[in-house]
């Protein structure tokens, strides 16, 4: 049971990679570094609950364990996943450093094969289209920002990053979405959660913009 | 997290956040992109904004964005067209289909152009003004200005990191800052009343690092952070910040003399001995990083604040201390940079 659990995890980073790069592309985004890789799917699984107000028992992207070491966010079975497409063909190293394209084994319909659920591949296609408006240079600057990434930090431990329902992340876009309903009372009862992440990443980018650190 | 000034902002500019959030086709992420990453990028590096021109497509075709195609037409065929004509309709991959020579009324031109369902992006002098469907967007972002970005990459990068310490050495001849990293002379009298000379607070290189670390972020396009919040070799003075994929350190260390955690007595003088000493450590770090950490590092930066009371050059001696399991990092990731002069003249 065990064994199948984890051939099925395997089958769904596997998917979500590819899910991630399909999403790349099609906003003329080729090549993805490594790093980059780890921190989009950090930040789909620490939104994630915030998007979907979905309980921990729900969380399809509760398979990833990410912890901070020197290049941000990191989840080994990543890593592992990245070697395994790497080596069947589905990613390619043109230039033989840290940055992945797609490779020649991948067709359209291989990522939807190994994925049971389309609700993550289109999660994620949209957070590579909010992160695409930014370019992949400012993924690191949005990842410092994080609110539960910046928790983990100041504990100087070497806790995991929680990316569960009351992740600090999904608690902060609560109070930002609060802050919405409070200056327009009545008037943003339309808003998606997916709107408020948005507006929420335009925020950190003037922060950023305006060199306003953490 | 809180969020002050919030709430004004949002109630300042009520208009937009409604009309933006509820613009389905301004909210599709691929149009998005294509301003963010293609045409604000085309209008920044356009010399002459007063070469105004107006681009028109039809919203019908967002979703059918080949961005690889739009890259090329747009620095290609579309750059050509701006030459002859100031209003060019495109399709998809942005290939030319219609190009014009019209009256200038721009705000008027742009909205009507924009009706049944098409989209047009006037370039003018101040940034892109969107229409979509028969309607001027009051501004493409809620939360930022196209002077925030113009003011954003005048900022220093560290392309220019010689001129960003030029800069910051000129900081530091403020006494508002060179003064926060002395001792106050009860201090010192407490030890030795006849010590009439600044002495640096205990841990100086914290006080340096914290100072320059504040100033490095406000002033450059990058985020720095200190070593130590990443949890690992408790490295104090070290400073980090990636830019497009690759780190950066700076290391920092300090000459002159401290006074102790007690305040009982001053602290050994460092002398330049310290600083050909940070040269060994920092290449003896950088390679940890490479080797055994793989981090991607592309250079390693030694800082050296000198507040000796009398200051000179340091001997490097030829930096041929320096190991030779050492030298291929200092020879291709390592740079030192100029010391900065600390004014060791009490402010008052």
């Amino acid at each position: 049971m065990q064994s199948s659990n984890n051939t099925l995890k395997k089958y769904r980073i596997n998917a979500d990679v590819l899910c991630l790069f399909q999403a790349a592309k099609s906003i003329g985004w080729h090549a993805v570094r490594e790093s980059s890789i780890h921190r989009i799917l950090y930040l789909s699984s620490v939104l994630y609950a915030f998007r979907s107000e979905q309980t921990d028992s729900d969380n399809p992207f509760g398979i990833y364990r990410f912890s901070i070491d020197k290049t941000g966010p990191y989840d080994s079975d990543i890593s592992r996943s990245l070697e395994f497409l790497y080596k069947d063909e589905y990613l390619e190293r043109p230039q033989h450093d840290d940055t992945y394209v797609i490779g020649n084994n991948v067709q359209p319909g291989n990522a939807r094969h190994h994925s049971a659920d389309s609700s993550r591949e289109e999660w994620i296609q949209i957070v590579v289209h909010i992160l695409g408006i930014y370019s992949e240079n400012r993924i690191y600057d949005f990842v410092f920002r994080d609110p539960e990434y910046q928790r983990v930090l100041k504990t100087n431990t070497q806790q995991g990053l929680d990316t569960d329902s009351d992740n600090q992340t999904a608690t902060t876009l609560r109070s930002f979405k609060e802050e919405f309903e409070a200056a327009l009372p009545g008037e943003v009862d339309s808003f998606s959660n997916q709107q408020y992440i948005e507006l929420y990443f335009e925020y950190i980018f003037s922060k950023i913009l305006k060199r306003d650190i953490v | 997290m809180s969020f002050p000034g919030l709430q004004a902002l949002i109630r300042a500019n009520r208009n937009s956040v409604l009309s933006l959030q509820k613009n389905q086709i301004f909210n599709h992420p691929k149009l998005k992109v294509l301003l963010s990453q293609h045409l604000s990028p085309f209008w920044e590096e356009r010399p002459n904004k007063g070469s105004m021109f107006l681009l028109v497509l039809q919203a019908a075709v967002i979703d059918d964005f080949d961005f690889d195609r739009v890259a090329v037409n747009l620095k290609g065929t579309v750059c050509e067209a701006t030459k002859k004509h100031n209003c060019i309709a495109i399709d998809a991959s942005f290939e030319v289909l219609e190009e014009s020579t019209m009256a200038d009324n721009y705000a008027d031109l742009a909205i009507t152009l924009s009706k049944d369902s098409h989209i047009t992006f006037f370039f003018g002098t101040h940034g892109i003004d969107v229409c979509i469907d028969g309607e001027r967007l009051q501004r493409v972002n809620v939360f930022y200005s196209e002077e925030d970005s113009r003011r954003f990459r005048e900022k220093y990068t560290l392309a220019e990191i010689e001129d960003i310490f030029a800069a910051y050495q000129h900081e530091l001849s403020d006494p508002s800052n060179y003064g926060l990293f002395f001792t106050d002379l009860t201090a010192i009298n407490r030890i030795n009343p006849n010590h009439h000379k600044q002495i640096l607070r205990n841990s100086p290189e914290k006080h340096f690092r914290d100072h320059l670390l504040k100033y490095l972020n406000q002033n450059t396009q990058h985020t720095f952070y200190k070593e130590i919040e990443l949890q690992t070799t408790k490295r104090e003075t070290d400073l980090f910040t990636e830019w497009e994929g690759r780190k950066y350190m700076i290391e920092i260390k300090w000459l002159g003399m401290s006074i102790k955690k007690d305040g009982s007595a001053f602290t050994q003088a460092m002398s330049e001995t310290a600083a050909r000493k940070g040269v060994t450590q920092s290449l003896e770090y950088i390679q940890e990083l490479v080797e055994k950490m793989r981090i991607n590092l592309k250079c390693g930066y030694l800082l050296v604040f000198d507040a000796r009371e009398r200051r000179q050059a340091i001997d490097y001696q030829g930096f041929t201390f320096i190991p030779s399991a050492l030298q291929a990092y200092y020879k291709h990731h390592f740079q030192l940079l100029p010391k900065l002069n600390v004014v060791n003249i009490h402010p008052a």
